[in-house]
């Protein structure tokens, strides 16, 4: 187990750096000129040419990519991730301001299609073949299918606007979370029932629980001490990525809910060629998938013993 | 350990998360002068249940926008401090486009080169320091030193001086008959530096911030101290929210009781208890004609070009009928001087594309000397409705034998600087300052920095030197009409439609208000909570 760690947490260095030299590098490469943007997005649209010059000095614009990318790598290095060219603010601020309330939706969300998906997706695969069974798989076609900004504009219309129930915001609070937390949560419902029944399926039709069936376990006792920890094995990986990609943000529905997370953060600084944000972004965001995949390492190997030896 | 305990520990982990969501909040602050914890404790107690109950007796006005500017600070963003109430400057401009005293009382001029500004005798700025005549030089002062457009509306080699404690006098090297307009650009509002105030300046406005987190909400307070009196609502929350249905929806619901640019499309059925106010603004939708090279060097192309589109069928479809179709940098309704304006005339557009020898090909396409009447017209994305007009504009000139192909921009100013554009659409605010010699000067004359199609009038060159010089009231405006009519005839652009301004506010918690037609002036005195009427 020491081993793995220390081999996963060596190899995460290596891949943010990679990480930030492409961010930087295609960032920069990117048509539109950022001074400019940064201008008009201040009121003064279109940019007037002397605000632009000056705000390109004053970003040091006119340095080449590279020079850029190593002061930036330095300072990184100092756990300084620069500061923002449009609040000045440092990066690292920025990021860690808005991940409270990214962790939050994350961590609802992956809560909610967990508990959504996991009893749905084996009750599922015991039922198979039967209206139950057709029953999760619609589900999991629509949460699939329905676009989020949709979902998002319905739920709001219905409970917010109509009935008046939750609020039209989302918040970190226990009623400001639901909503979001629900439409971030729609589509991992649908992956996941899927996944479970799949995996639930293959469980079932082993020999052991056969072995089980005809020891007359009752069918509860065979999903939850036999079936459940051998699919949570096979999907704990999707649950980690679920959760390491909404670290990185949720935008659609931070537009609609006005949430203040990191995907909103991001899209809007990639749009205005904030730079030291968005590569900012980049390697938190490497370092979220890193740290989530080395999890799921941790505890795919604790369910499973046969994964200590690897 | 098994792994129903694995289960419950995960289940304990992820719940705990979720109920600690509630007090969580405190990190999206940030705030100069202030230590953040307690910024942190102001905006939990403020914010906490802001999106569940917030009382609009206590006279709080909630806005819902789609910008909350990313600092507050004159250099970055003067434009959203005087937008929402923090600055002022000397004059300001009324919604018939003239000039008003602001923080000035009153502005006078013998000879348009030196200037006394007489200043208010209670206007204070939020530390209580006197706004008297040696903060407005020294604010002057610091704003031609520090930002860069501010030299464009006053000379830098102006000489400040205070002449006693109220008045300050201004000797510019020359006359300058528009130095009230001038003062009102929000690149000389009046301030102070100061790091001990929460956005790093003292500003004068009404509304005070006491928090802001950028580029998501601020929170601001009325300043009691105001020189017109206490402001109408106690407290103004502005948050951004980006997707124009979800502000609308907020509106719906209550938890909003006012939205800015509002789309068009949604101003129709706002819902009940629910008023939209639209007003045509200084903003003007047009097409940059590039008159260097083909088609639009030839006059009777541009001239067909303009006359054939119905701009009715473009407002229609791309703002609901809610802009004013505009043949000229001025749409009517706004108090400025404007010509006659032309009409749309599908027979003359022909005919004069015949007399130029532009023929309709086997393809309907028109032709002469075997080069197409093709050109490519570029748009772009961040005003929205510009795409739509390309392609009305497209469908339309089609049937009269111009061959148009649409290209989206990701940088307009980049390809419209490209010498080989043939035309581009574009949007600028044509009179920021009341002045309607910045349209001209910005987008038309030889050096204008919007003039990307080369137009040159050598007429309308002068008319601008006369009018920076020129003090008969009359006069001037009949230079204004000439430098219109100049620009008419030789279809220097094409312009199409002034974009409307649309708010959309609760009628029980806003009372009725005059939209002004330019949205640097958005949140001030007419601004009022439904309680205290009209």
């Amino acid at each position: 187990m020491a081993r793995l760690l220390i081999m996963r947490i060596a190899a995460i260095i290596p891949m943010l750096v990679a990480i930030s030299v492409l961010a930087f590098g295609l960032h920069s490469l990117a048509p539109g000129d950022p001074a400019r943007l940064l201008v008009e997005a201040s009121g003064l649209s279109p940019a007037p040419p002397e605000a632009v010059a000056a705000k390109r000095a004053e970003l040091k614009l006119d340095q080449p990519i590279a020079t850029r990318y190593v002061t930036w790598l330095a300072g990184a290095a100092q756990g300084d991730l620069g500061r923002s060219y449009r609040t000045y603010e440092p990066v690292s601020r920025m990021y860690l301001e808005r991940l409270p309330a990214t962790l939050a939706l994350a961590a609802a969300a992956t809560l909610i299609s967990a508990t959504v998906a996991i009893p749905l997706g084996i009750f599922a695969a015991f039922r198979h073949g039967t209206s139950i069974d057709r029953a999760a798989q619609f589900i999991a076609v629509f949460g699939a299918a329905a676009p989020g900004f949709w979902v998002a504009l319905m739920l709001t219309y219905l409970f917010g606007a109509r009935l008046g129930w939750l609020p039209v915001f989302g918040s970190v609070t226990p009623r400001g979370i639901i909503l979001p937390a629900l439409v971030v949560a729609l589509p991992f419902i649908s992956i996941l029932t899927r996944l479970t029944r799949a995996s639930a399926l293959d469980v079932l039709s082993s020999d052991f629980i056969n072995v089980a069936r005809m020891k007359g376990l009752r069918e509860s006792a065979i999903a939850l001490r036999h079936a459940l920890p051998n699919v949570l094995v096979q999907i704990t990986p999707l649950l980690s990525l679920e959760l390491a990609g909404l670290l990185s943000g949720a935008a659609v529905v931070e537009y609609v809910f006005a949430w203040p997370g990191i995907g909103r953060l991001a899209v809007d600084s990639a749009l205005l060629r904030d730079t030291p944000v968005v590569v900012g972004f980049a390697v938190a965001t490497g370092i979220a998938f890193a740290l989530a995949n080395l999890a799921a390492d941790i505890i795919i190997a604790l369910i499973d013993p046969r994964q200590r030896a690897v | 350990m098994n792994v129903r305990s694995w289960l419950l520990i995960l289940a304990v982990v992820l719940t705990g998360t979720l109920v600690a969501c509630g007090d969580d909040d405190d990190s999206e602050n940030i705030g100069n002068g202030e230590s953040p914890t307690a910024a942190a404790e102001d905006h939990a107690t403020e914010t906490g249940e802001a999106t569940e109950v917030v009382s609009t007796s206590s006279g709080e006005l909630r806005i819902a926008g789609s910008f909350v500017p990313a600092t507050l600070q004159p250099l970055e963003d003067g434009y959203s401090i005087v937008q929402f109430g923090l600055a002022e400057t000397l004059t300001r401009i009324s919604a018939d486009q003239q000039v008003e005293p602001w923080l000035a009382e009153s502005i006078t001029s013998e000879d348009d080169t030196v200037w006394t500004i007489t200043l208010r005798d209670n206007a204070t700025f939020w530390n209580g320091d006197p706004v008297d005549a040696a903060a407005v030089v020294a604010s002057l002062a610091w704003s031609l030193e520090n930002i860069p457009s501010a030299p464009q509306y006053l000379d830098a080699a102006v000489e400040l001086e205070a002449i006693d404690e109220r008045t300050v006098e201004l000797r510019l090297p020359e006359a300058t008959p528009a130095l009230p307009n001038n003062l009102a650009t929000f690149h000389l509002l009046i301030t102070v530096p100061d790091e001990s105030a929460f956005s790093g300046y003292q500003y004068t406005g009404p509304y005070q911030p006491v928090d802001h987190t950028p580029d998501t909400e601020m929170r601001l307070e009325a300043y009691p101290d105001h020189w017109a009196g206490p402001p109408p609502f106690a407290a103004v929350e502005v948050k951004l929210v980006r997707d124009a249905n979800a502000r609308m929806l907020a509106l719906q619901s209550g938890e909003v009781d006012l939205v800015n640019q509002v789309p068009a499309e949604l101003a129709s059925n706002p819902g009940a208890g629910i008023e939209v106010v639209t007003t045509p603004s200084t903003r003007v939708h047009y097409i940059i004609l590039n008159h260097q090279t083909p088609p639009f060097n030839d006059p009777a192309v541009r001239e067909a070009f303009s006359i054939a589109i119905d701009r009715d069928i473009l407002n229609e479809i791309a703002l609901s009928g809610r802009g004013t179709p505009t043949w000229g940098p001025f749409a009517e309704g706004l108090g400025l001087p404007t010509i006659d304006p032309l009409t749309l005339d599908l027979e003359r557009a022909a005919s004069v594309l015949d007399e130029a020898g532009w023929t309709v090909g086997d393809n309907g396409v028109r032709e002469k000397d075997g080069e197409p009447l093709e050109l490519t017209l570029l748009t772009y994305a961040s005003r929205p409705e510009l795409p739509v007009i390309a392609v009305s504009i497209q469908d339309q000139l089609g049937q009269l034998g111009f061959d148009i192909t649409i290209e989206q921009s990701e940088d307009i100013v980049a390809s419209l600087s490209d010498p080989a554009f043939d035309a581009g659409m574009f949007s600028v605010n044509l009179v920021p300052i009341g002045d309607p010699r910045y349209a001209f000067n910005v987008t038309l004359i030889d050096v204008a920095i919007y003039n990307y199609g080369g137009y040159s009038n050598a007429r309308l060159n002068e008319i601008m030197t006369e009018l920076q010089t020129e003090r008969d009231e009359s006069a001037r405006e009949a230079l204004i009409i000439e430098a219109q009519e100049i620009v008419a005839a030789d279809f220097a652009n094409t312009y199409l439609i002034s974009a409307p301004r649309i708010v959309a506010y609760r009628t029980d918690a806003v009372a009725p208000f005059t939209l002004h037609p330019n949205d640097l002036y958005q949140i001030d005195e007419t601004l009022r909570p439904a309680s205290s009427g009209s």
